[in-house]
């Protein structure tokens, strides 16, 4: 299959898995001048399931907070309207990944769960080499695979022969899916990126966090999900499919400048926060 | 050494840096004992981060080595190796694979003690 055949899927915008709706909405509302805390927490709230989870992943270890947080209100004045919809957006991903019939051999729910945790791994990362946009960079991380999502469900018969000559062969997935498909998830990933409007850093972050290719320009935002993403393959956090853990490139560690010796504490907070998050995600 | 976040301290671990309020002042000292009571005191003073002694991440610690029978050691370690593509002069790779080998280690340790438990209540 080729590009193009790719880039007619993803116009296909009656069968395309669509953002969901409450992020969507919440994502136009923070870009209109006069939003208020009121109205991002009607939207929220509109959602029972979703208000329950945003209220307990405040009040978990994820943030630490000193008090208990009682409304989504307070939640939102504390964390920052940015901070509630990356929450809202962890917890409704699940629902959006599990919403289309994929490919058997594909594990869905372990496949969230790898999402989650490249992005809480990102935003670990990313708050150690003080990074600017730690929130930015855990959508990143939580939609970095999201290629996978459409050869999952398109290509179900070729993606599973991928998903065979990864496991049998022991060959990385990208290498694979160039072979079997053409190309890989990070390019299929980020033409769905682009058709879901998501910001440029976004869309760098999912198509370049392999970094295969040695001329793309490494950011320090593409750095944290590339070695994100390696940290939850090595510590089995879900699984995106793969059956080794990559090699990660050299210059990713380098650009975050973080000391070797705090990558113990960050894979134990990673595991902590990963543990945390995921319980009440899926409850 | 860890530079490790407050929320993540727990009781009895050591300094290993002075800790100082925003004035200046110093608070603690390098080898004092963290106690339920002086990680509240930190908090309350703004303090997010403080340096508590640590280990290095790639050595298995001498209790689990006593405990496991050094083939079983070399057989994890030889999984874990087939679970990483090779790699080499690659520091971070290196440190994390040392971590997976180490936790892993650790995992069949606790659970030889586990199995030594059951057998002698039994």
């Amino acid at each position: 299959m080729k590009p193009n055949q790719i880039d007619r899927i993803i116009r296909r915008v009656d069968r395309l898995p669509t953002l969901p709706i409450i992020y969507t909405k919440l994502t136009r509302l923070l870009q209109a001048p006069n939003t208020t805390v009121q109205t991002v927490g009607n939207i929220i709230a509109e959602d029972q399931a979703i208000a329950v989870k945003v209220l307990r992943l405040v009040n978990s270890a994820f943030y630490g907070l000193p008090h208990k947080i009682g409304s989504l209100k307070h939640a939102i004045v504390l964390l920052g309207l940015n901070q509630v919809k990356n929450l809202v957006l962890a917890t409704s991903t699940l629902q959006m990944f599990q919403e289309f019939k994929s490919a058997e051999a594909f594990d869905m729910k372990k496949f969230w769960e790898h999402s989650v945790g490249c992005a809480i791994a990102a935003k670990v990362l990313a708050e150690t080499a003080h990074l600017g946009s730690p929130d930015d960079i855990f959508s990143g991380g939580l939609l970095h695979d999201v290629g996978k999502l459409i050869h999952a469900i398109y290509l179900d018969e070729a993606f599973t022969a991928v998903i065979a000559d990864v496991q049998e062969n022991e060959v990385p997935m990208i290498e694979s899916e160039k072979k079997i498909l053409g190309y890989d998830h990070s390019y299929t990933g980020r033409e769905l990126a682009a058709r879901w409007s998501l910001s440029q850093g976004t869309i760098e972050m999912i198509a370049h966090h392999h970094l295969s290719d040695s001329s793309a320009r490494i950011t320090k935002e593409i750095a944290a999900v590339h070695i994100g993403d390696i940290i939850c393959i090595a510590l089995g956090l879900g699984s995106g499919g793969e059956k080794k853990v990559p090699v990660a490139n050299t210059k990713a560690w380098d650009i975050l400048d973080i000391d070797l010796s705090r990558l113990d504490y960050i894979v134990t907070r990673i595991e902590k926060l990963f543990r945390e998050s995921v319980s009440i995600l899926e409850s | 050494m860890s530079r490790i976040n407050l929320n993540d301290v727990e009781d009895g671990m050591v300094l290993l840096s002075e800790v100082s309020n925003k004035h200046g002042n110093v608070m603690l000292k390098p080898g004092d004992k963290l106690t339920d009571k002086t990680i509240m005191l930190l908090k309350s003073w703004g303090i997010t981060e403080v340096d508590i002694e640590g280990n290095d991440g790639d050595v298995v610690e001498g209790k689990d080595k006593d405990i496991l029978n050094p083939d079983i050691i070399a057989s994890i370690e030889k999984e874990v190796k087939e679970q990483f593509f090779d790699f080499t002069d690659n520091p971070f790779m290196e440190r994390l694979y040392g971590i997976v080998k180490k936790s892993k280690v650790k995992c069949a340790a606790e659970a030889t003690i586990g199995n030594s438990d059951e057998t002698e209540s039994n």
